[in-house]
């Protein structure tokens, strides 16, 4: 533990920080994997700048807008990540990537994963959710994505009718809700 | 081949005045009589306080939604009034998106149909592999598909159509057209100041040059000029010392590469320029770069690479320091792409759009040998075709290129 101590640098791979979520639980993560949320990030690194003894695990960052529920969905996305940020360099990649995405498109969670991700400025896993989103409402018909959303059509009846027959055609081929 | 000019008589420049240039209606969103799409509802409906997607910041749901493929807003357009207006036109959809940095490429093919040599551009979304059109172009003669010349402005997503020449009567065209994949919207720019069609263009920083090609009085030219596209007029540049029509042009380290390329019956070997912007002056070419040169460029890693104009043939890569060529590894162009080809490239990916617009996309990589201690780099590609739908079996490609939007 002598080897902690004499090394302040916040990135060693071993120190663990302590997440504790909206209802109260607690989370202990790699600095590695906490260190992906700018959020935390910026926060551990005030608290060092305030106290430098109140470091690692000693240290509970609270995250009052992010449920466990939520908070380890990320952290295991976080794990998941490859080492180099590299873009998808041909199709098979890319395929991929998607099939990866479709994993995490259950309705309802994808908007909680993306405003958690948001709230702890975690771009790589912004990027990926949003993508997941985009994926999941593309080909979709506008009563699923309504539903999905809980959005309310605010058309005035007359413009809805419109819109319905302008695009009849546009419905067709959509996937199953 | 285009080369070969047959016509004795002698046909006066086109200037294509108001009378035969439809400009497209600037305000397109202004037919439609509509509250919806009025701008000044945008910020009504913030007021009202709807967000875009609920529990979201309307910053993170933009972030979501400017990344449905084009082909899907018809329908999510009829979500909602606000999602009415984004995904709405594709004007406002791609100004947001340029905004959040999204970029991503788009393959513009400049095609005409194989019976009516009717010209039209299609658009292939190389994110999701899926075919789009555009507005045509605002020009009411019949133009030649072949010896117009196209250039892009690929981060800025513009490209700008220049030249060519009136079908059936042997006529060159100063026309200059712009298309701004932000506008979604073609603009008709300042002429150049001398006619021309099969001639040499390229863009060196953010400037477009062209250069020779053919006149109206039968002969090729000599001349040269430049036009940056922020202040819209063309300036005459050194000429190229040579009357020459081109084959093709490629930039490399910033000079502008013209060739006239092989001509039947191939008795005498190619003339080739090269203009250096900086000295304003033209050199010959090498000759192992020249007499090399037999099919579309492209320039990708630095390296200047030519796909022939054959079918099946390899890509093959210059190497300036011993004035040669080779054939990269990998397998030769996909069978299932045939001529005539149009060949463009972005990043390390080269796209050659054959007949029936059939694509195949070259994946580049690059290698140092290791048993040899000069630092030579060796390429190898790896194809992916992408069918055509039906619908494009009478398109033939003349010219492609690629913007991000």
């Amino acid at each position: 533990m002598s080897n902690t101590s004499e090394n302040p640098n916040p990135s060693s791979s071993s120190a663990k920080i302590t997440l504790k979520t909206s209802d109260n639980e607690l989370f202990e993560v790699e600095e590695a994997v906490a260190m992906k949320f700018c959020t935390v990030k910026q926060y551990f690194e005030d608290e060092k700048d305030n106290d430098v003894a109140a470091r690692g695990s000693s240290t509970v960052i609270p995250l009052p807008n992010v449920h466990s529920a939520v908070l380890a969905r990320l952290i295991s996305y976080c794990k998941k990540l490859p080492q180099s940020n590299a873009v998808a360099d041909n199709h098979e990649e890319e395929e991929t990537k998607k099939k990866e995405r479709k994993q995490y498109g259950t309705p309802g969670d994808l908007v909680d994963l993306i405003s958690a991700a948001n709230y702890l400025d975690f771009k790589e896993g912004l990027e990926f959710f949003n993508q997941a989103l985009a994926d999941h409402i593309q080909n979709k018909s506008v009563e699923y994505v309504r539903k999905f959303f809980g959005i309310k059509g605010d058309f005035e009846p007359h413009e809805e009718e419109k819109y319905r027959e302008e695009y009849a055609w546009a419905f067709e081929g959509v996937d199953e809700d | 081949m285009q080369r070969v000019r047959l016509s004795s008589q002698q046909a006066s420049v086109h200037k294509l005045g108001d009378s035969q240039i439809t400009l497209s209606p600037k305000f397109r969103l202004a037919v439609f009589q509509s509250s919806l799409l009025n701008p000044s509802t945008e910020s009504e409906l913030i007021l009202s306080g709807e967000p875009l997607i609920p529990g979201l910041p309307d910053d993170v749901a933009l972030n979501c939604l400017l990344r449905l493929p084009v082909e899907s807003h018809t329908d999510c357009k009829a979500v909602s009034k606000r999602w009415h207006l984004l995904l709405g036109s594709k004007e406002r959809f791609f100004t947001r998106r340029k905004e959040m940095g999204f970029k991503d490429p788009w393959l513009f093919v400049f095609a005409f149909h194989k019976c009516t040599g009717k010209i039209q551009w299609q658009v292939f979304d190389l994110t999701h592999l899926s075919w789009h059109t555009i507005p045509a172009m605002p020009c009411k003669d019949k133009v030649c598909p072949h010896g117009v010349r196209c250039v892009s402005i690929p981060r800025d997503g513009n490209l700008f159509v220049c030249g060519g020449m009136v079908s059936d009567v042997d006529c060159p065209l100063d026309l200059v057209l712009k298309y701004e994949m932000q506008k979604n919207r073609w603009t008709v720019m300042n002429q150049m100041i001398t006619a021309r069609s099969f001639f040499a263009s390229g863009v060196i920083d953010g400037r477009i040059y062209v250069a020779g090609g053919n006149s109206t009085n039968l002969f090729e030219l000599d001349s040269a000029e430049v036009m940056d596209p922020v202040k819209g007029s063309w300036h005459p540049i050194a000429s190229m010392g040579t009357n020459m029509a081109s084959y093709d042009a490629a930039v490399l380290n910033g000079k502008l590469l013209v060739t006239e390329g092989w001509l039947w019956p191939f008795y005498v070997s190619p003339r080739g320029q090269v203009y250096d912007p900086r000295t304003n002056k033209w050199e010959s070419m090498a000759a192992g770069l020249r007499e090399g040169w037999t099919g579309s460029s492209v320039v990708v890693y630095g390296h200047l690479f030519v796909v022939s104009e054959h079918e099946r043939m390899k890509v093959k890569v210059y190497y300036a320091d011993e004035d040669s060529w080779e054939p990269i590894n990998g397998p030769p162009l996909p069978e299932q792409i045939c001529k005539p080809f149009a060949v463009n490239a972005c990043d390390c990916r080269i796209y050659v759009v054959g007949r029936n617009l059939h694509v195949a996309v070259g994946e580049i990589s690059r290698f140092n040998q290791k048993e040899t201690s000069n630092k030579k780099w060796k390429f190898h590609v790896q194809w992916q075709v992408e069918d055509a739908p039906q619908i494009f079996s009478d398109l033939t490609p003349s010219s492609s290129q690629v913007l991000y939007a």
